[in-house]
């Protein structure tokens, strides 16, 4: 049951990972459109369909952290403390960028708001990599030192995946011009990206005791993923570019994960708990997995003048 | 101030503004269910009218609701670590519910419904937002659940340095909890009700063309508002006989608080378990707004014959002014029921200051002065966005619109 419950947590910040990795990765592209408004409201109204269903992966996560692994989120809100704190404050600014971007006409509203989404999300997707760099090190009660270097380089690591992987979204997902700008920047990033995923694997026993073959192996799959998505890229082939990203995606928290397991397992909730949430909050992952795949049916056809907008 | 204030501060402002949106949006989201169920069977242009403008207008401030909210979830877990430690079965579990129940399910079909304007069957659609009313009133009702096991703890036994449920049952139908959840949906039917006349009345003010619009809405929403605000006292009442009662020192003055203050005295060591000496106060000025209501809101129904209150200039100046007292009426409210519960974070069990988090003060000063001026920043740009749209009318609404609309547009506007 502990195994179960720690590949549940897993599963939803991967699917965070997954989901709104691209949001906020087509958030930074909007940083490289600075002189193009109209591709700018293109790449919102490409992500806007998935945004809502997106960003819930990680509230559930934390509401499934707090009640599986309550002495586990105990332990890394307080010595991350700062950092859970910039990335909450980088999420609310994300958020009020798109809710508010497209709900007053003129440019200068509208350019602002897009400015403050492409700069927070770059700060969300750092602190998620720094959150992510140092909760492998499983820091205990002595505190950590949360600007280390493995950190560092996992936040870098992960804009740059985001990044990546936002590009990728918006090549499967938009036409004309706006794909072909997506493209040439998943194309400029891909390497750097595998470069950056393999040093974090590779410098993860340097930092972290008792590496598994498991967290390896994870740990592994996120650079080779994303060299196929470099391939697929040169093939022309968007749609397995964006499966390749998002498996080199899934695979940092899920390496995170391998890599922090021992301790995670040993601060896992009492039995009498795990048994109760597991009769009642399991079974309503499919259904909500479900609902998710209803809604990439409905929007899998690429971006067109017929799609419909809100943000 | 030392890391408790702080701490309670920041959660004090955080969950107000929060609570600010979440009103209007459980309130509107029955009306707009309503509206549009209305739409799918007459498919009268009018009702679509109606759905789309109030539909704006809520997702507007569901938005708000959300970004508010992210916070919330992970604030117990930075600044009250003890308490999900300590009762994590009893408090945490309620909480994780609603996140993958209700906030999961409720973001997924609002993204159904938002994006699906045209593209899903007109049923269909409609059923996508039934899941989203669903899912806002469990919502509710798991926070309740969560916040009422802190009023009156049931169906648990002490455990080491822990709390385990021993009875799901009693948990999940806590009188402190059911009784909230009377009283609060319908308050935020009156919130969303009156909000709706009230725009209504600033159309009207204005001499609108809208006659139709507006004057259905004006209706529905003095309607619906009237009706809620008997269940929000009759509720309210109830919830205070049974604080009377069950949780004493929530309203000190009392020969039963003084009691009760005796016994917690004898059992926890010395100390003042009573709330503050204002607590009963704002139950007072809460009360008293509701019963303004049932006899003042009478007039503009009485007048909604033959629409002669939409000549009444005063009186819809009135309408206008008054749109916020509901929304500052229910902050009361959990002020009585959260501050009330001092200095217990779970009632007679564990005091606040032992489920405080192992964090400087300065650290959660930081986060207090960061979280309140966004969620100021977000107050202040939101209800001028809201208000905007409320303004702007029926015919500026941009729900179910395509990509191609934009264009067109940006040409008909010329660049700005």
């Amino acid at each position: 049951m502990d195994v179960v419950w720690l590949l549940v947590v897993g599963l939803l910040l991967a699917g965070w990972f997954g989901l709104d990795g691209f949001s906020i990765g087509a958030g930074m592209f909007m940083g490289a459109l600075r002189q193009d408004p109209p591709a700018r409201r293109r790449v919102i109204a490409a992500v806007g369909p998935f945004f809502l269903a997106n960003e819930v992966w990680l509230i559930a996560f934390a509401g499934t952290l707090a009640v599986a692994f309550p002495d586990t989120e105990a332990r890394l809100f307080t010595t991350l403390f700062p950092t859970v704190v910039v990335l909450i404050a980088a999420w609310l600014v994300r958020d009020m960028g798109m809710w508010f971007r497209s709900r007053r006409p003129g440019r200068r509203w509208q350019t602002r708001w897009e400015a403050i989404m492409a700069g927070a999300s770059v700060v969300f997707a750092a602190a998620a990599g720094l959150f992510l760099g140092n909760a492998a090190q499983s820091p205990g009660e002595e505190g950590i030192f949360v600007l280390n270097p493995y950190a560092l380089l996992s936040a870098l690591a992960v804009v740059a995946l985001f990044l990546l992987h936002g590009a990728a979204f918006l090549a499967a997902r938009a036409t004309g011009e706006l794909r072909e700008r997506a493209r040439q920047v998943a194309g400029r990033v891909a390497l750097p990206v595998v470069a950056l995923l393999a040093l974090l694997i590779a410098t993860a026993p340097l930092v972290v005791d008792g590496v598994t073959p498991i967290a390896l192996l994870l740990g592994a799959l996120g650079p080779v993923a994303a060299a196929g998505a470099w391939l697929a890229l040169r093939k022309g082939r968007d749609g397995l570019t964006f499966v390749a990203t998002t498996v080199a995606t899934v695979s940092v928290p899920f390496a995170a994960g391998a890599l922090t397991a021992a301790r995670l397992l040993q601060e896992v909730a009492e039995p009498s708990t795990l048994q109760r949430i597991t009769i009642v909050l399991l079974p309503s992952l499919p259904l909500l997995i479900a609902a998710q795949a209803v809604l990439w049916w409905i929007h899998r056809h690429r971006l067109s003048e017929r799609s419909v907008t809100f943000f | 101030m030392d890391a408790l204030d702080l701490a309670r501060l920041e959660f004090g402002i955080t969950t107000s503004l929060h609570f600010l949106f979440v009103a209007l949006t459980l309130g509107l989201v029955p009306l707009i269910a309503f509206l549009q169920t209305v739409w799918v069977i007459k498919g009268n242009p009018l009702h679509e009218r109606l759905t789309k403008f109030w539909g704006q207008i809520y997702l507007v401030n569901y938005g708000l609701g959300i970004i508010s909210g992210l916070l919330l979830e992970f604030q117990f877990s930075l600044n009250w670590s003890g308490l999900t430690h300590f009762a994590g079965e009893l408090f945490g579990a309620p909480l994780a519910m609603e996140t993958l129940f209700a906030f999961f399910v409720e973001s997924t079909f609002l993204g159904l419904w938002i994006f699906g304007w045209g593209r899903l069957p007109k049923a269909l659609h409609l059923a996508t937002f039934y899941v989203v009313a669903a899912a806002a009133l469990a919502s509710a009702y798991l926070i309740v659940v969560a916040n009422g096991f802190l009023q009156n703890p049931v169906g648990f036994v002490r455990d080491g340095d822990g709390l385990r449920m021993v009875d799901v049952g009693a948990v999940f139908t806590n009188p402190a909890a059911l009784l909230a959840v009377g009283h609060i949906l319908p308050a935020a039917l009156m919130v969303g009700g009156f909000f709706m006349a009230g725009v209504s009345a600033w159309h009207f003010r204005r001499g609108t063309s809208e006659v139709g619009f507006f004057r259905y809405s004006m209706r529905l929403g003095l309607t619906v508002g009237y009706i809620a605000t008997f269940f929000t006292i009759g509720f309210g009442d109830a919830s205070v006989l049974w604080v009377v009662r069950n949780q004493p020192t929530k309203l000190p003055g009392s020969d039963e608080a003084t009691q009760v203050q005796a016994q917690m005295v004898a059992e926890h060591g010395p100390g003042n378990y009573l709330a503050s000496d204002w607590i009963p106060i704002i139950l007072t000025v809460m009360l008293s707004v509701a019963y303004l209501y049932v006899l003042f809101a009478l007039i503009p129904i009485v007048l909604l014959g033959q629409g002669r209150i939409e000549k009444r200039r005063f009186l819809l100046g009135i309408g206008v002014w008054t749109i916020p007292l509901p929304f500052v009426t229910t902050i009361l409210g959990w002020v009585v029921r959260e501050m009330g519960r001092q200095p217990w974070i779970i009632y007679d069990v564990l005091p606040t200051d032992k489920a405080l988090s192992d964090v400087s003060a300065g650290g959660i000063l930081a986060s207090l002065v960061i979280f309140t001026s966004l969620y100021l920043a977000l107050v202040v740009v939101g209800y001028t966005v809201i208000a905007r749209v409320a303004r702007k009318g029926p015919d500026a609404v941009v729900l179910g619109r395509v990509l191609g609309d934009d264009s067109e547009e940006a040409v008909l506007a010329g660049e700005r």
